[in-house]
Order: structure tokens, then sequence, then C-alpha cells
């Protein structure tokens, strides 16, 4: 028996899979956790916003007239306070769950 | 079947940003392949196929930030599949000692030659597992020696005695069919 003849018997009497179109959900649903691979771009982000935040607080502290306040230094220091808050509470956000 | 094109853009986002979409396609082209190959190192278990080839895959998701690309996916995936299925036959073998159970007959069963029913495969059932490895490998899944090396992490000129060993035994027992 040749090697040709040989082959062609294997690959007919091999065995074949049936169609299992579950097996692919299946495997899906088994893999790991995600990793946190973007961890790194919320690291920067973070880093970035408390600069600009640190920048605007000093922006406001040393150009705004003390003797004068007006509507504009209201809604720019309430603006600046919150964003100022958003920014810490993900910072802290980032710590604990890189701590996790 | 995917292209090479597409197979690298799919790992590539795999590996870049953990893309599960990506991996699912991955899957979805290559489980026919890696199914049948361990359907027939498993003599046709189907339940022992579809956890082996489900952890196979899994291990690919796991380490495929290791994939250097120095094989195809493929022969990658048949690495770790023959992996997965010696590690099962390691666990059965050392079960077996455990219980004390006689051994599989199918390994041993050249007398089972000369029954009339004997289909081929059934004669590839009989060879050792790197020959049956070797053979299915070769003849089933058509990969060049040089891959197969690769798979089974033996030598080229290992992998050609492996064949021409189980070349012989199965034409002697196909001879002894006709």
């Amino acid at each position: 028996m040749d090697d040709n003849k040989l082959k062609q018997l294997l690959k007919e009497q091999s065995y074949k899979p049936g169609k299992n179109e579950w097996f692919t959900p299946r495997v899906m649903n088994k893999l790991p956790a995600k990793q946190h691979s973007t961890g790194w771009i919320n690291v920067v982000v973070n880093i970035a916003a408390v600069i600009a935040c640190i920048v605007a607080w000093v922006m406001m502290l040393r150009y705004s007239d003390h003797q004068v306040i007006t509507v504009r230094d209201i809604m720019y220091f309430t603006g600046l306070v919150g964003v100022s808050g958003l920014v810490a509470w993900q910072v802290l956000k980032g710590l604990v769950l890189a701590d996790e | 079947m995917l292209s090479k094109l597409d197979e690298i853009k799919l790992i590539s986002q795999c590996v870049l940003v953990d893309d599960r979409r990506a991996f699912g396609t991955l899957v979805e082209a290559y489980q026919p392949q890696v199914r049948r190959f361990l359907l027939n190192l498993t003599h046709g278990d189907d339940n022992l196929v579809d956890d082996l080839a489900q952890e196979t895959f899994i291990k690919a998701y796991i380490n495929v930030r290791s994939f250097k690309g120095l094989s195809s996916f493929g022969t990658w995936l048949y690495r770790i599949a023959y992996n997965e299925f010696c590690t099962n036959q390691r666990k059965i073998r050392e079960e077996r000692i455990l219980t004390e159970a006689p051994p599989d007959t199918a390994s041993e069963g050249s007398e089972r030659a000369a029954d009339a029913a004997m289909t081929v495969t059934q004669a590839l059932q009989m060879l050792p597992e790197v020959e049956r490895t070797a053979v299915t490998l070769f003849y089933i899944e058509d990969l060049p020696i040089k891959k197969i090396a690769v798979v089974m992490q033996i030598p080229e000129n290992t992998v050609k005695s492996h064949l021409h060993r189980a070349k012989d035994k199965l034409r002697t027992i196909i001879g002894e069919l006709d």
C-alpha cells in the first residue's frame, strides 16, 4: 500500500467533529476576567488633571482682584471647586482599585 | 478560513487591547481543526475532546502575549492541544496505577488486528501515542514534518522515524485485513 492510498484511507475513515455551535460561546464564557491593560492611560490622565487643577487654582489666586468679587469670580471658584473635587475622587478611586 | 493578514490583525487586537470578540473569531476559525486533531487522538471521545479543546483555547487566550509568530497560530494551537492531551493521558495513567485497573486494550491489542471489522482508523488507535500523533498530524492534518516537530517538541528526524515505524505497522495491520 503506497503513501497516497494510506493517506486517502486515513482521511476518509478518520473521526470528523460534528458541528458544535455552542463550543465558541462556552469558551468565551470560561475566559478569565479582563486584564486592566488601560491602567497606564488612567494614571496619565489623572496626573494631567491634577496639574491642570493646580495651575487653575494658582492663576485664580494670583490674578483675581481680592477687593472686588464679581459674579464671574464666584462662578469660576464654584466651577474649580467642582472640577477639583471630581479629579480628587477619580484619583482616590484609582488608588483604591490599584490596591485591590 | 482566515487569511494570514486577518489572523495577524486578530492576534494583534487580542494582544494590544485584550479584544475578546477578535479572540472569539479565532476560536470559531480554528475549533474544527483542533477538535478533529484531538478526536483522532482520543479514539473519538467527544466529551473529552470538548474539555481538552476548551482548555486549549483558554490557555491560548491567557498566553497569547507569549505567541511570537515563529510558527503559525494553528501550529501553536496544535502544540497546546497536544500538551493538554499528554497531560490528560498522564493523569489517566496515574489514576490507573492508583486503582490498579487493567490497562487499556487498545494500546496492546495487536491481536485485534485480525478482526474483520477493523478499519484503518481502528488500526491507528493501536499505535503508541507518539506514532499516532505523528500520523494524525501528517496524514489527516496535512502538516509538514517541520511543523510536526514543533508541535511534538521533538527533532525532525525523530518525527520521520516515528512516521516510518507507524506506516510499517499500519501496512502490516491493514495487510492482514486485505
